[in-house]
C-alpha cells in the first residue's frame, strides 16, 4: 500500500514536471484534482499531452461566463487518468467580447458535444472546426447564448424564426427512428439511411427535452439544498446519482465532511438503484426482442426493488433524501432485515430467470456479434459504463474514483472483450449479482453514528467533481460554488458520452438490430437533455397556448 | 337436406364469433405465463373490435385503396371459411375439388396481404411488405410442395378424401409441414418480423385506424382460426369413421382450440427472430421435412 | 445435451408456475403501499401561524406565501408538490404532517389548492396590520419578555427605539 502511495507521489511529480513545460499554473487541489492553468494557444498541446501521452480518459468540459467575476470566459476540460484516480482540470480563459478557444476535437473525439454544447449556449467559437446549431432548436434566435449570466433563467424570446429546411442528407430511403418511436419510450430522433434493410448512415438528432435544468440551479429560486431535488429529476430512472453527484460537488469544493453512516446509506440507496435500472434495462432488452415472457418476468422481480426503495427512502422513485452534508432518512434493523430478504428473493429468482433468457435461440442469435464497437474506437470516445466494459475497457468510477462507502467493500468489476450487444447483455447481467454482493458487504459493515453533517458552509468560487457510476456509466458533475447557490453547475450524464459511439454501433447493421444497438447503451435521453432554458415549439397556435398555460400558473 | 344447410348456417355463425374468443383465452394464457392478470375477460378481444369499429375513420391519402383491398381481404376470409369442414362435410366442403380451391383461397389471402401492406406509402410497411415478401417466399413454396404431396397422398382434391385416409409416416411427415406453414402464416412470434412492433411500429400495420383496423384485425383472427382449422381437419378427419355427427364437430372445436393453445403458449416461450435468419431457418426446416416426405412416400412406410 | 438446452426455455413455465400471479386489480383492491411512503401533506390550519419557514425550503414552491394588507396567505399547490417533505421537517410548529394520500387525480382544478388565510393583527400605535395571532402567542409562549413591544409593528418599534435613544442623548 504504502509503495503504490509512493509510487504516485513520485508519478504525480514527474507529471507536474512535464506540464510545467506548457502551464502558467499547476495547483493540486486536495479532493478535486490537479489544476492546471494554460493560455488558450496551448491548449491543444496540453490536451494532447494529457490524452494521448498521459493516457487519460476525457470526462466532461464545463464552459462558464466568468465575465462578472474576472471579466473572462473559461473552459474547465476535466480529464481523468483511471490508474491514479486522478482529475487533470485543464482551465483557460478567453476574451469576453471575442471568445475564442482552438479546438481540440480531432485531437481528442470525445469532446465534440462539448465544444458544440459550449457554442450553443455561451457563444464561444472553437476555432478549427465547424460549429452548427446543435442544442438549442431551429427557432432559436442568433446570438443569444441562454447561459451567459447576462440573460435571464426565464427570459422567453418574443419572436422565433421560421423553421429552417432540413440539413443536407445523404440520399437514400430514409427510416425515422422517432421522436416518438414504440422502441425508444422517450422523444429522440434517429435518422437511419438504409439501402434495403441495411443502416449506411445515422444521424442523431437529440435534445428534444431541454428543460434548461442547469441555468435554473443558477437562478435566484434555487438554493444549495434545493438543487438535489432538481438533480433528482435530471433523470426518471437514475435520479439519485445525480443527486449524490451533486452532493459529492459541492461536499468536495466546500470540504464538508459527510458522516460514515450517511456515505453507508447513499451507497446502499446508489445499490439499489443499480439493481431495479438493470432489472428495468433487462426487461426492456427482452422486449425489442418480441420476448414479452422475459419482460414482465424482470420486471415483476424489479417490483420488489422498487418497493424496497419505498420503504428505505419513502418514494419508489426520485429518494428525495439527500442534501448536501448528509442524508434525511436513517435506516433500522428492520428495514437492514427488508433488504436482505428482498436480496434473497431476487438473487433466487433472478439467476433462474437469466438461465432460461440466455437460452433463448433468438435472443442469443441477435444479440451476439451485432452493435459491435471495437476497444479503440471505445477508447478514442472514452465511453462509459457497461459499453466500456463491453468492449474491454476496465472502467468502473467505484473503483477508480472512489466515493461514498465504496472504498470500504470488495467487488469485481465485468469486462467482456467482445464489444457487442451479447456482452453489454452480460455485463449487466453479471453487475446485478456484483450489487447484490456489494449490498451484503456494506449491511456488514455499516457503522453508527450521525447520518448528516455538523457545519455547512461552502466558499465561494472553489470548484468541485463529483462522479457517480450510475448504472448505464459515470455521471459526472462540475460545479463552481457561488453565493448562497452553484455558480455554473454543469451535469454531463453517462448516455451524453455514449451517444456518440451509436454511430459506429449501428453502421452496416440490418435495421432489425438498431433498436437492440441504441438500447444497448441503456439511454437515456432526458439525462442528455437536461440543458435548455426554454422549450421552443413552432407555430404560432402552440405558441399561444404556452402562453395560456404559463398565465394560469401564475395565477395560481 | 335442411338439416344439412341449418347446421352449416350455425357452424359459419360461430366460426365468426369464435376466433376473438379464442384470441381472448390466449390472451388469458399469455398473461398467466407472465404472471399476471390478464384482462377482465376472455371477451376482450371482442370488446376492443367493437371499441375500434365505434371510432371514427381517418382516412388518408391512400385511405380509399385501403378500404378496398381490406373489404376484399375480408370477403376472401369469409369464403375461404364456406369451404372448411368443421369436423363433418358441409355443403361446399363436399364439393369435389373443395380442398384445391380452400388452398387457393388460402394463398390468395396471403397476397391480398401483402396488397394490403403495399397500398400506404410509408416507409415503415414498406419495410414490413418487404419482410413479410422474404418470409413469403420460402413460406408459401413449401405450402404448395406440401398441398401438392397432399393431394397425391389422398389421391384426390376434396376434403372428403381426407376421410378414407389412413395415417402414416408420410402422412405424419405432411401433416407437420401442413402445421409449420399455419404456424408460420399466422404471423406469430419469432415469425413476426413484418409487423414487430419495436423495429417497425407496427410495420404493416401502422397506416391503420378505428373500424378500418377492426376490420383487418378481425380478418388477421379468423384467417388464423381457418389455419388452424384447417390443420385441425387434417388431423381429426381420417380418424373420425363413423362417429356421431354432433361427437365430431365437438371433436373438432376441441382439436382447434389445443392447436391454438399449442401455438399460443410456443410464441410466448420465444423471442423475434431476425429477417435474414428467419427464411434461412426455414427454408432448411422445410426442405428437410419435404425430403423425408419423398423417401417415406417412395419405400410406402 | 443440445435438446436438454432446446427445452431450457420452457423453464419458464415452471418459474411462472411458481410466481403465480403478481398484479393486483388495482382501483378494486388495495395497492401496496409501504409504511415509509410519502403523499400528499396535510396542513394543520389549527397550528399553522403563518412564518412562511415551509415555503421558503419548498424546492418546487409547491408552498407559497403572498402577503397581502391585511393578511397572509399560505397556498399549497398539489400539482406542483413533489412530495420530498422538507417542509415538515423545518415547520417550528409541527403544522404539517405528510399523509400517505397519493390518488390526487381530479376534473376541478381548485381541488388542488389549500389555501390558509391568517388575518393580521394591528399595531397598538398605528393601527397598521403585522402580524397573524398565533404567531403572537407563539412568540409570547417561546419569548414571554416579548410582551412589551410584541404589539408594536416594526416601524413603530424602530421610531421609538430611536425616540429613546434620542431623548438619551440630549
Ligand atoms: S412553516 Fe408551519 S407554521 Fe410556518 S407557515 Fe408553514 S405550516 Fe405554517
Ligand atoms: S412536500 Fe416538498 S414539495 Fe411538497 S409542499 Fe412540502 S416541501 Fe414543497
Amino acid at each position: 500500500m504504502a509503495d503504490s502511495v509512493e509510487e504516485t507521489k513520485r508519478n504525480l511529480e514527474e507529471m507536474v514536471n512535464v506540464l510545467k513545460k506548457y502551464a502558467d499554473n499547476i495547483e493540486f487541489v486536495e479532493r478535486v484534482g490537479l489544476i492546471v492553468r494554460v493560455k488558450k494557444e496551448r491548449l491543444r498541446e496540453v490536451s494532447r499531452f494529457v490524452h494521448d501521452i498521459l493516457d487519460s480518459y476525457f470526462r466532461t468540459m464545463a464552459a462558464v461566463d466568468e465575465r462578472p467575476i474576472n471579466n473572462t470566459f473559461a473552459a474547465y476540460y476535466v480529464f481523468g487518468k483511471d490508474e491514479m484516480g486522478l482529475n487533470i482540470i485543464i482551465e483557460t480563459h478567453t476574451d469576453p467580447l471575442d471568445p475564442e478557444i482552438p479546438s481540440i476535437s480531432d485531437l481528442v473525439p470525445a469532446a465534440d458535444w462539448y465544444e458544440l454544447e459550449a457554442w450553443d449556449l455561451l457563444g464561444i467559437k472553437f476555432t478549427g472546426r465547424r460549429l452548427y446549431r446543435f442544442i438549442l432548436p431551429d427557432e432559436w434566435p442568433e446570438g443569444l447564448y441562454p447561459l451567459r449570466k447576462d440573460v435571464d433563467y426565464n427570459l422567453r424570446p418574443v419572436k422565433p424564426l421560421a423553421r429552417k429546411a432540413s440539413k443536407q442528407a445523404p440520399a437514400g430511403p430514409r427510416i425515422p427512428f422517432g421522436p416518438y418511436h414504440p422502441a425508444l419510450h422517450e422523444p429522440e430522433y434517429f435518422e437511419l439511411f438504409v439501402e434495403g434493410e441495411k443502416v449506411v448512415d445515422v444521424r442523431y438528432n437529440g435534445f428534444h427535452v431541454h428543460r434548461g435544468i442547469e441555468k435554473l440551479a443558477e437562478s435566484p429560486r434555487f438554493t444549495y439544498q434545493k438543487v438535489p431535488f432538481l438533480a433528482e429529476r435530471i433523470c426518471g430512472i437514475c435520479g439519485f446519482v445525480h443527486s449524490v453527484s451533486y452532493t459529492m460537488s459541492v461536499e468536495r469544493a466546500a470540504k464538508i465532511d459527510v458522516p460514515e453512516r450517511a456515505e453507508y446509506i447513499r451507497s446502499i440507496i446508489l445499490e439499489v438503484e443499480r439493481l431495479h435500472s438493470h432489472l428495468l434495462w433487462i426487461g426492456v432488452a427482452c422486449h425489442l426482442l418480441g420476448y414479452d415472457a422475459g419482460f414482465m418476468h424482470s420486471w415483476r422481480i424489479r417490483e420488489k426493488v422498487m418497493v424496497l426503495s419505498e420503504l428505505l427512502t419513502g418514494s419508489r422513485k426520485t429518494y428525495g433524501i439527500n442534501l448536501v452534508g448528509g442524508v434525511r432518512k436513517d435506516i433500522n434493523k428492520d428495514k437492514i432485515q427488508a433488504i436482505m430478504n428482498t436480496l434473497k428473493y431476487i438473487k433466487e429468482e433472478f439467476s433462474k430467470l437469466v438461465e432460461v433468457i440466455a437460452h433463448v435461440p433468438q435472443i442469443v442469435k441477435r444479440a451476439t456479434g451485432t452493435g459491435i464497437l471495437p476497444r479503440d474506437d471505445a477508447r478514442k470516445l472514452s465511453v462509459v459504463g457497461p459499453v466500456a466494459r463491453g468492449s474491454g475497457l476496465n472502467r468502473d468510477v467505484r473503483k477508480d474514483y472512489p466515493y461514498a462507502a465504496y472504498p470500504y467493500v470488495s467487488f469485481k468489476v465485468p469486462v467482456y472483450s467482445e464489444g457487442d450487444n451479447l456482452a453489454r447483455l452480460f455485463v449487466r447481467i453479471d453487475e446485478v449479482f456484483e450489487s447484490i454482493n456489494i449490498l451484503e458487504q456494506l449491511l456488514d459493515k455499516i457503522p453508527q453514528g450521525p447520518i448528516f453533517a455538523e457545519k455547512i458552509e461552502v466558499p465561494e468560487g472553489v470548484i468541485g467533481i463529483g462522479n457517480v457510476e450510475a448504472p448505464r456509466g459515470e455521471a459526472i458533475h462540475v460545479t463552481i460554488t457561488g453565493k448562497g447557490r452553484p455558480y455554473r453547475w454543469r451535469v454531463r450524464a453517462p448516455t451524453y458520452q455514449n451517444i456518440p459511439a451509436l454511430k459506429i454501433m449501428l453502421k452496416d447493421a440490418p435495421l432489425a438490430d438498431a433498436p437492440l444497438t441504441i438500447a444497448s447503451i441503456d439511454p437515456c435521453f432526458s439525462c442528455t437533455d437536461r440543458l435548455l432554458v426554454i422549450d421552443l415549439k413552432t407555430g404560432k397556435a402552440v405558441k399561444k397556448t404556452m402562453e395560456e398555460i404559463i398565465k394560469k400558473k401564475k395565477v395560481n | 337436406m335442411w338439416l344439412d344447410i341449418s347446421l352449416t348456417i350455425i357452424l359459419l355463425l360461430i366460426m365468426l364469433i369464435l376466433p376473438p374468443v379464442l384470441d381472448g383465452i390466449e390472451r388469458k394464457i399469455r398473461a398467466k405465463i407472465h404472471s399476471r392478470i390478464g384482462p377482465p375477460s376472455i371477451m376482450q378481444t371482442w370488446y376492443d373490435i367493437r371499441k375500434l369499429f365505434a371510432k371514427e375513420l381517418v382516412v388518408t391519402d391512400t385511405g380509399y385503396i385501403m378500404f378496398f383491398i381490406a373489404i376484399t381481404l375480408f370477403s376472401m376470409t369469409i369464403l375461404a371459411l364456406f369451404l372448411l369442414p368443421t369436423g363433418f362435410m358441409n355443403i361446399f366442403s363436399r364439393d369435389n375439388i373443395s380442398l384445391l380451391l380452400f388452398s387457393i383461397f388460402i394463398l390468395a389471402i396471403q397476397l391480398i396481404w401483402m396488397l394490403l401492406s403495399v397500398a400506404p406509402s410509408n416507409p415503415y410497411s414498406t419495410i414490413g411488405v418487404f419482410r413479410e415478401a422474404l418470409l413469403g417466399m420460402v413460406n408459401e413454396l413449401f405450402f404448395m410442395l406440401g398441398l401438392f404431396a397432399l393431394l397425391v397422398y389422398v389421391n384426390g382434391l376434396s376434403f372428403t378424401h381426407l376421410i378414407s385416409t389412413s395415417y402414416s409416416i408420410t402422412y405424419v411427415l405432411i401433416l407437420l409441414l401442413l402445421a409449420s406453414y399455419a404456424y408460420v402464416s399466422s404471423g406469430r412470434i419469432p415469425f413476426d418480423i413484418a409487423e414487430a412492433e419495436p423495429e417497425l411500429a407496427s410495420g404493416i400495420l401502422i397506416e391503420f385506424s378505428g373500424p378500418l383496423l377492426g376490420m383487418v384485425l378481425y380478418s388477421n383472427l379468423v384467417k388464423r382460426a381457418i389455419l388452424y382449422g384447417f390443420v385441425a381437419n387434417l388431423i381429426i378427419l381420417p380418424l373420425l369413421g363413423e362417429l356421431n355427427l354432433l361427437l365430431k364437430i365437438l371433436l373438432f372445436f376441441i382439436s382447434l382450440l389445443i392447436i391454438w393453445i399449442i401455438y399460443s403458449v410456443t410464441s410466448i416461450i420465444f423471442a423475434r427472430t431476425r429477417v435474414d435468419l428467419a427464411p434461412k431457418t426455414l427454408f432448411f426446416f422445410y426442405l428437410l421435412v419435404t425430403i423425408l416426405i419423398t423417401i417415406t412416400w417412395l419405400l410406402r412406410v | 445435451m443440445s435438446l436438454k438446452k432446446l427445452l431450457k426455455p420452457f423453464k419458464l413455465l415452471s418459474i411462472a408456475k411458481k410466481a403465480g400471479v403478481v398484479t393486483v386489480l388495482y382501483p378494486y383492491q388495495k395497492p401496496l403501499i409501504t409504511s415509509e411512503f410519502r403523499g400528499k401533506i396535510v396542513i394543520d390550519a389549527s397550528k399553522c401561524m403563518g412564518c412562511g419557514a415551509c415555503a421558503n425550503v419548498c424546492p418546487p414552491n409547491a408552498l407559497s406565501i403572498t402577503e397581502t394588507e391585511e393578511s397572509v396567505i399560505l397556498n399549497y399547490f398539489v400539482g406542483r408538490c413533489i412530495f420530498c417533505g422538507m417542509c415538515a421537517d423545518v415547520c417550528p410548529v409541527g403544522a404539517i404532517r405528510v399523509s400517505n394520500e397519493f390518488e390526487l387525480a381530479t376534473t376541478n382544478i381548485d381541488n388542488l389548492n389549500t389555501v390558509l388565510v391568517h388575518k393580521l393583527k394591528g399595531c397598538v400605535d398605528c393601527g397598521k396590520p403585522f402580524i397573524t395571532s398565533r404567531m403572537l402567542e407563539n412568540v409570547l409562549k417561546k419569548v414571554p419578555f416579548a410582551e412589551k413591544y410584541i404589539n408594536e409593528c416594526p416601524d413603530c418599534r424602530r421610531k421609538r427605539f430611536i425616540n429613546i435613544v434620542s431623548a438619551r442623548k440630549r
